[in-house]
């Protein structure tokens, strides 16, 4: 197979270090460096936080939060580690907390009526939309509600965001061979969540 | 179908297990993301291979000024907080008051082992009353007037010296025994 690098990580890898100028200011405590470091990082953390805790509201809050915890342990960052590696870290870490909690409001309050709101939404989806690119984030959202916040960080992370299994270990603080385990579990749960919720769209897909 | 595409959907099952290696696996999302044919193929093998290709939700630039608002508000309001933080409590810890009271043992010691003149084995008076005033100031305690008692005076035995100190009016007894063959 071809060894072609994709142009997204070539551009990743130039951006790091303007990043590590403003790290470097931001640690010598310039907030507008810093300023412009959050404004360069949202967009990413929003994403990872906005799939990962399932909407964009409280996508916002743990950004918020990322960002605060950032600034005071700028001092503790290693510079010698790739900041976004560290970034991700406290990203992924903050939202999975946020997950688990808000699941557990769920369970105590709301778990029936989101259960009905499933079916609804589910009837209603088309299969054939559901490929959209707006519709799969969607998708994702709902059939990915039975992993556990660590499955789904590492799902997150490696099927979407792309990132290398060592990257998801240093991130989830965990060894290479429990994000392969994460990953393997979330798979087949996803899978079963398909079939039991979209099972027109298996059947559109095996027909193709 | 084109040699690549060919590669492309032998290498889906090594993919879905996790074994191709990295650059492989690069190789693979590139073509995928390209090739329409190839992405049915694989989303068909495996469904939960659709969310490889879904772009990252799109951020606006309004979303990521109210994140660097809200940021900025929280650095200055933790800022804020910093500076309007009531002061460390007055009353020093008990490892504080120890700390004061063996450094004023230790100045103590020195001055009775260098002090001149030095004109009986027992130490004068006033060290004693000194030190207990070192070591209430370490406590300080509120009220307490520090007054040597008849019996503050040292008394020499071995190679220590005892300070006996009794401030009456129901405040406890306090004896200090300063050991200068003792290196601490």
């Amino acid at each position: 197979m071809e060894l072609v690098y994709s142009e997204s990580r070539r551009r990743q890898e130039t951006a790091q270090a303007a990043d590590r100028e403003l790290v470097a200011e931001a640690r010598g405590g310039d907030l507008l460096a810093f300023e412009a470091l959050v404004a360069r990082k949202t967009p990413a953390v929003l994403a990872v936080a906005r799939r990962v805790v399932g909407n964009s509201e409280d996508a916002r809050d743990v950004a918020q939060m990322v960002f605060l915890r950032v600034w005071e342990q700028l001092d503790r960052y290693d510079p010698t580690w790739s900041f976004n590696t560290w970034l991700y870290r406290i990203a992924t870490n903050l939202a999975i907390d946020f997950l688990r909690s808000s699941r557990s409001r769920e369970r105590a309050h709301g778990a029936t009526l989101h259960l009905v709101r499933q079916r609804e939404e589910s009837t209603s989806l088309e299969t054939t939309r559901a490929a959209e690119d707006g519709e799969l984030e969607r998708l994702f959202e709902r059939v990915s509600h039975r992993l556990s916040a660590k499955q789904k960080a590492a799902f997150v992370l490696r099927e979407m965001e792309d990132r290398d299994t060592k990257e998801i270990a240093e991130i989830l603080n965990c060894g290479e061979s429990t994000v392969r385990n994460h990953l393997f579990n979330a798979r087949r749960i996803l899978r079963r969540e398909i079939a039991r919720l979209y099972p027109g769209l298996l059947r559109s897909e095996t027909k193709s | 179908m084109t040699a690549p595409c060919e590669r492309a959907r032998a290498a889906l099952p090594e993919y879905l297990a996790e074994s191709l290696g990295e650059a492989d696996r690069r190789a693979l999302r590139d073509h995928l993301a390209v090739c329409a044919a190839c992405r049915a193929e694989a989303a068909a093998a495996d469904p939960t291979l659709l969310f490889a290709f879904a772009n990252p939700p799109e951020v606006s630039s309004a979303e990521v000024a109210s994140v660097v608002e809200s940021v900025r508000a929280g650095i200055a309001l933790r800022q804020a907080e910093r500076r309007i933080a009531p002061p460390a409590p007055s009353r020093p810890s008990r490892r504080g008051a120890r700390a004061a009271a063996v450094a004023a043992v230790l100045l103590l010691t020195l001055a009775i082992s260098s002090g001149p003149p030095r004109s009986a084995p027992t130490a004068p008076s006033a060290p004693a009353v000194k030190s207990v005033e070192a070591a209430s100031a370490a406590q300080n305690a509120p009220g307490v007037s520090v007054v040597a008692s008849p019996e503050g005076a040292p008394k020499a035995s071995g190679g220590a010296t005892v300070y006996d100190w009794n401030p009456g009016a129901g405040e406890p007894r306090v004896v200090w025994i300063v050991d200068g063959s003792l290196d601490i």
